[in-house]
């Protein structure tokens, strides 16, 4: 593990959770991709913390995180979606939500027909997940069956 | 998976992560420059179809 992976994690142990340990992943999923993307559906996550105006803000819970998911509509308004997530820098974002939530550069790319369709509803986290075990085994597995159930052909994850 | 710190994406193992060289906060890169914001999601697709094993992380060479 890199000096700068044990920095951050001494930093929220000391700071925010004890007992806080990154997980470590010994294999990863996958699908080879073999259809045209000319006619794929994707979907995007973000981690940025985006809502809805009108939705429930995520909340960082004395820095416990929030394993909390946010479903944003396609077509939502960019003026009506916020972010909430004390673990970045908002400058950007308060300037331009695509550099979290890309909603606006994938509906040009299914305009060009790079990609043929985007998803309906697309999904939002709060990227500080210190207590990883309700994310692993609720709400991420959810937000997975529900992009299956929109028959999506592959998901962008966007950290921040 | 866009990925702003490579040794992240190596405990993750996400299917396809993509390193771009971004600050934490902007991953798609500067806010309202979108023709640099969909060149990352170009070299993002191009890594979904051209991925032959689960766990790779290509250095897209992308700078802030």
């Amino acid at each position: 593990m890199s000096d700068a992976i044990q920095r951050t994690e001494q930093i929220v142990q000391k700071k925010w959770v004890p007992e806080f340990k990154y997980v470590k992943n010994e294999s990863a999923p996958f699908v080879s991709f073999t259809k045209d993307l000319s006619k794929a559906k994707g979907a995007i996550i973000t981690t940025g913390g985006v809502f809805l105006r009108g939705q429930a803000p995520f909340q960082d819970n004395y820095g416990l995180g929030d394993p909390s998911y946010r479903e944003l509509p396609r077509h939502a308004p960019i003026k009506e979606l916020m972010h909430y997530h004390e673990h970045y820098d908002h400058t950007a974002a308060n300037q331009d939500v695509n550099v979290v939530y890309p909603i606006e550069r994938m509906e040009a790319l299914v305009q060009d027909g790079t990609i043929g369709e985007l998803a309906d509803t697309n999904y939002s986290f709060m990227g500080y997940q210190p207590i990883s075990h309700p994310l692993q085994t609720r709400t991420a597995p959810e937000v997975a069956q529900k992009l299956v159930g929109q028959q999506v052909d592959f998901a962008l994850l966007v950290p921040v | 998976m866009i990925t702003l710190v490579k040794e992240v994406a190596e405990l993750v193992l996400a299917p396809r992560s993509l390193y771009v060289r971004h600050p934490f906060g902007s991953p798609m890169g500067r806010a309202g420059e979108a023709e640099k914001q969909i060149q990352v999601l170009k070299h993002a697709l191009a890594l979904l179809t051209s991925a032959e094993h689960g766990g790779v992380i290509i250095d897209s060479g992308l700078h802030y």
